[in-house]
């Protein structure tokens, strides 16, 4: 897809030629999962079906370069997370109980200094944030969008978006900060 | 925080995870390693539908309405039925339609006088209801050639309106006036016991009875204003309420990220004029 004019993709992909459809899929599919995943939706591959359905069928009526159409997509993909949202609390979805899911249990020492090594630690740092700091952040990263963008997608002023954005690195740095990865060494000497 | 070289938040993350960062931002790397934690599960498998479109076997719905090929091809098959069906067909199809437009025209009240008297002799004949004939319910229909003659008023309707419907027989007002009164009459009066304005309301045929209005004939009475269809769709249901495509808590401006307790401190620290410079660095 990087070799190939994005121009000439779309005009394809709107004359319904397999191999377009099949580069915007695979060109965006993965961020659209990945941010619907982040976000914390429970069918994430199901909602990124969805948003390409939508995608290719409206294709037609689509005009703008490879940047709007990144935020085209994501926009159809923040909407129908929204409604899954709208879905699980009208009707709370039933999961079956698993170690990692559970909030509660307080975790040991090596699973907690286990857990702030890695990535899950950084995960639980973002779920902290507010909702919209945290959508703020995730459209951002995973979508590469730019302010006003974001804006345009939530429905909120630009410098609103600002704010959201400022507000969550520096309650990400302010966290981070206050609880700063032990590591290994630090661990053994408090334990022993 | 100090301040960046880059002025993108993506771009900036990208230069700390290739080292190229002038300090390490812990948020930073948390979201890097966020994003490429999430990036690194394979991509979800296509459904069936989006299969569909991958392999070329669905034509795209381009620019048109989903529900719109559906209403074309129904009215495609009909068509073709039409002219597909024999001679007898089209004609029997031809006559029942021009028969059900004949009757509900006439039924209306609204064909051209010959005919609307042809029909309602016919329906009459035919049927149990007693149709007045047309001009009988045209007798008192305002003439806008006299000028002594003004439009019934709404008062003068609902006293008047339904008893005058009746006993006329083929007679205006005009007519039952007394011949030679007025400027336009050129036939003689027919007897010197013509009777007089006051008389006009006399039925022709000495007191015979009323016909009593009969069910789709005669002079209705006139609705009171309001009285008229009401019963429109209810707007209140079918109205929906406007899609509201954001999140739920619409209210949570950015305003309302200040009632956070949590972002209480940072207020303050958002005010720095670092923090400042650094958002316009990063929205340049």
């Amino acid at each position: 897809m990087d070799h190939v004019d994005f121009g000439d993709v779309l005009a394809a992909a709107r004359s319904g030629a397999p191999w377009a459809c099949t580069e915007i899929w695979s060109r965006y599919a993965p961020g659209v999962a990945a941010f619907l995943r982040a976000r914390g939706s429970a069918e994430a591959d199901d909602l990124t079906s969805e948003v390409f359905i939508a995608v290719f069928t409206t294709l037609e009526g689509f005009s703008g370069d490879e940047a709007a159409f990144r935020g085209y997509v994501y926009t159809l993909a923040y909407r129908r997370w929204v409604d899954e949202v709208r879905r699980r609390s009208r009707r709370p979805a039933e999961t079956e109980w698993s170690p990692g899911h559970d909030g509660r249990q307080t975790d040991s020492a090596e699973q907690d200094a286990a857990e702030r090594e890695g990535t899950a630690w950084a995960r639980r740092m973002i779920e902290t944030l507010s909702p919209e700091q945290r959508d703020v952040l995730l459209l951002r990263i995973f979508a590469d969008l730019t302010i006003e963008q974001v804006a345009h997608l939530m429905g909120k002023r630009v410098g609103a978006v600002k704010a959201l954005q400022r507000r969550g690195l520096a309650t990400l740095r302010r966290r981070m900060a206050a609880s700063e990865p032990l590591g290994l060494d630090a661990l053994i000497e408090e334990t022993s | 925080m100090s301040r960046r070289s880059s002025t993108d938040l993506t771009t900036r993350m990208r230069e700390q995870a290739a080292g190229l960062g002038e300090v390490h931002d812990p948020a930073l790397a948390a979201l890097t390693r966020i994003r490429d934690s999430y990036l690194a599960v394979p991509g979800p498998p296509p459904s069936a539908e989006v299969e569909g479109f991958l392999a070329g076997e669905r034509p795209l719905a381009v620019g048109q309405p989903a529900g719109r090929p559906l209403r074309t091809s129904r009215w495609r098959r009909a068509v073709a039925w039409l002219v597909g069906a024999g001679l007898a067909w089209q004609v029997g199809l031809g006559s029942t339609a021009a028969f059900a437009v004949v009757t509900s025209v006439g039924i209306a009240g609204s064909l051209p006088a010959p005919a609307q008297e042809v029909f309602d002799k016919v329906l009459t004949t035919l049927s149990p209801f007693d149709r007045a004939p047309k001009h009988d319910r045209q007798t008192h229909e305002p003439d806008g050639d006299d000028p002594r003659r003004k439009a019934p008023q709404p008062t003068d309707l609902e006293t008047r309106g339904p008893v005058e419907g009746v006993g006329y027989a083929g007679e205006t007002d005009e007519e039952l006036r007394q011949p030679g009164s007025s400027p336009d009459s050129t036939e003689p009066a027919p007897g010197a016991d013509a009777p007089d304005d006051t008389d006009v309301r006399v039925p022709h045929g000495g007191g015979q009875p009323a016909t009593p209005p009969s069910p789709g004939g005669g002079p209705h009475p006139v609705q009171p204003p309001g009285s008229g269809d009401e019963e429109g769709p209810d707007e209140g249901e079918d109205a929906e309420a406007p899609e509201e495509p954001d999140e739920e808590d619409e209210s949570e401006d950015d305003e309302s990220e200040d009632d956070e307790p949590e972002d209480d401190g940072e207020l303050e620290e958002d005010d720095e004029p670092e923090e400042d410079d650094e958002l316009e660095e990063d929205d340049r």
